[in-house]
């Protein structure tokens, strides 16, 4: 693929789709006259209709509608939705309502984070980024760690799925939110099975941590990817926190500081328009979505620019520190080594997402342990229909917005969601540009090179809607070459067309 | 024998559904087999196998010469790769790879039942005629498989 590109000697380079990031999604690198990176762009192909799908419903069916969206996500698009509803009914949930659905986000991001450091990161720093491309998966990764990592991995996923289908009626779909709290709290037989299962998910966290460390951080070569410049951006960084300002992922303020680590601005999800505009450009069907009072500068970095970065090490930068102890401890040594805060080493978001699974499985272990947790008290009835709502939780990706408009009978005539992957959307122009600008010179581009760029790519975890399934052979990794009249002069693929 | 049969796709995402439509077809009909419906992919959908003699999936593709509503049976061996079209997700291959050597009880039987589609950009509940056309025909070719053991 390299010799075949760098002979053409032409400007454009697609990479469509990504491998292993196998949405509808695509990565644009023009070159200028001299074979160098000139523009960068990931994009993304629109799913249409979903306000005008929504409109005309009953407002408290979305938190089932909209786990819909995403195959990925479908859990904190259950949350949003449902704390939304909430605030379109003027109810809120009660306190042991509150906890199971915190509960099952948490268990959501152990499936949804474990996933992605053993699959997808896992692959670059576990087999290697230069690795043969068919050891560079899951197996060459248990290959590397041990079969009974593998178990490890399998159990705890299983768990994490069992917990979200206790709590939230299916591990998938859930379906348990109501206006005002949830359908049905759990028993006591119930609680004790997640106490045994919260057990084996802290185990599971220490053990990646240990992995991590082992395998990662004791590899030089992978340190030096993760702290190097290949995909450092100096940006604002969003997350939510808990009175504390300790990181939070169902509940609390949204924080964002600026790239040298001082509290920008802190609000409350429901203002959330106040702070976040959209900028719109032509050549991609998603948004920008930037800090409205700072503006829209372009895609630069820097304090002056109105671009924010969410996800795992946005929510470690925003924050003072996890909220118990074994993720604090992993929290303290991440910033020694990488320097102090905020971060702005892109990979490290593998490392800050270690960190979360960690927390995540201490959260579930604490919140079952909470007296009221059995409790029947899992419904405030709603009397009124306030009309409008906002409801925003942490996805594992990043903060994630829902926002519905009402009639006086609760019948839905407005929906606008911000996803996290939307948030990041700028945040990953750059990173992709950045990765490119680093490994592609005089028209050398090589597999190996491309990987690079997508590590910039696959590291926010990004995430696109659910649509059918293609059947294009092996990894779907497509290389267009373009001459300078935008005419398609070569095409190299990774598979059969 | 266990047998799980599990139709996979987005309902709310037009044609994208048709798995599921088969799914609930075939339910009303056949019993002592477990039937889900599910929205994933990769891994997840590996990890659903789980304890299962034999596995049949019913989903939506898109291959470029497809006409939709065209039936297409797929193996193990003659699947080129099912790529989930989630970017948080491995290909359908390394996933099946994954489950068999860490998972206990894997099945020993994996049918594709694959059903050529057309409009998937779009949120709708309802699926196009031609594809609308292959449920029965999906059903009948699961229901003869199932009843027959073939």
């Amino acid at each position: 693929m390299s010799e075949k590109t760098a002979k053409n000697n032409k400007r454009e380079i697609l990479i469509s789709p990504v491998t292993r990031l196998e949405g509808h999604a695509k990565i644009d690198i023009f070159l200028n006259e001299e074979g160098n990176v000139q523009d960068a762009y990931f994009q993304v192909v629109e799913l249409r209709g979903f306000e005008k799908f929504c409109q005309g419903r009953p407002v408290e069916e979305m938190p089932r509608i909209t786990p819909r969206i995403c195959g990925v996500c479908p859990n904190p698009h259950h949350m949003a939705s449902g704390k939304a509803v909430d605030m379109v009914f003027s109810v809120e949930a009660t306190e042991t309502a509150k906890k199971l659905r915190e509960m099952s986000l948490c268990a959501h991001y152990m499936h949804s984070h474990i996933a992605h450091f053993y699959a997808l990161a896992g692959p670059d720093f576990v087999v290697g980024p230069d690795a043969d491309p068919a050891q560079r998966n899951i197996i060459g990764v248990i290959d590397r760690v041990g079969v009974e990592a593998g178990k490890k991995v399998i159990q705890a996923r299983a768990y994490s799925q069992k917990i979200q289908e206790i709590i939230s009626g299916r591990a998938t779909h859930p379906i348990n939110n109501l206006p005002g709290g949830i359908a049905r709290g759990i028993s006591a037989d119930q609680r004790k099975e997640i106490e045994n299962m919260s057990d084996y998910l802290v185990d599971f966290g220490k053990f990646t941590l240990e992995t991590f460390e082992d395998i990662v951080l004791k590899n030089k070569k992978y340190v030096e990817l993760i702290t190097g410049d290949y995909y450092r951006h100096e940006t604002h960084y969003m997350g939510t926190v808990d009175e504390k300002n300790n990181v939070a992922f169902y509940e609390g303020n949204i924080r964002v500081v600026d790239p040298k680590g001082r509290e920008y601005v802190k609000f409350k999800g429901v203002d959330y328009l106040k702070h976040i505009a959209e900028h719109v450009e032509p050549w991609s069907y998603l948004k920008f979505p930037y800090l409205k009072n700072k503006g829209w500068s372009g895609f630069v970095d820097g304090v002056d620019s109105g671009i924010y970065r969410v996800a795992p090490l946005a929510r470690l930068n925003v924050a003072d520190g996890m909220a118990t102890p074994l993720a604090n401890q992993a929290y303290e040594k991440m910033y020694d080594v990488l320097g102090g805060k905020p971060a702005h080493e892109t990979l490290a978001m593998n490392w800050a997402r270690v960190i979360e699974i960690m927390y995540s499985a201490e959260r579930i272990a604490e919140l079952i342990s909470k007296p009221d947790i059995t409790s029947r008290d899992v419904r405030n009835i709603p009397t009124r229909v306030a009309g409008e709502g906002v409801g925003h939780v942490e996805a594992p990706r990043g903060t994630l917005f829902h926002h519905y408009w009402a009639d006086d009978e609760g019948i839905l005539t407005k929906a606008n969601i911000l996803v996290a992957t939307g948030n990041n959307n700028a945040g990953i122009c750059l990173s992709v540009k950045k990765a490119a600008e680093k490994l592609i010179k005089n028209f050398k581009v090589d597999q190996g090179i491309l990987n690079m760029v997508e590590m910039a790519f696959r590291a926010y975890d990004p995430c696109f809607a659910c649509a059918t399934h293609t059947l294009p052979g092996n990894l779907p990794l497509q290389v267009k070459v373009f001459d300078s009249d935008k005419k398609v002069i070569k095409k190299i693929s990774r598979f059969e067309q | 024998m266990k047998t799980l049969v599990l139709g996979v796709g987005n309902p709310i995402l037009g044609d994208d559904g048709v798995g599921i439509h088969v799914i609930r077809e075939l339910r009303k009909k056949i019993k002592d087999v477990d039937f889900d419906e599910v929205s994933v992919s990769g891994l997840e959908l590996v990890e659903l196998f789980r304890g299962y003699d034999k596995v049949i999936i019913v989903d939506a593709i898109k291959t470029k010469q497809g006409i939709p509503g065209e039936i297409r049976e797929l193996t193990l061996d003659n699947i080129p790769t099912l790529h989930g079209i989630t970017p948080h997700d491995v290909d359908f291959k390394t996933a099946f790879e994954y489950g068999k050597r860490f998972i206990d009880k894997m099945p020993d039987e994996v049918r594709i039942i694959g059903i050529e589609v057309d409009k998937i950009n779009e949120f709708d509940e309802k699926l196009s005629a031609k594809v609308s056309e292959s449920i029965p025909k999906a059903a009948k070719l699961i229901k003869e498989d199932l009843l027959n053991g073939s």
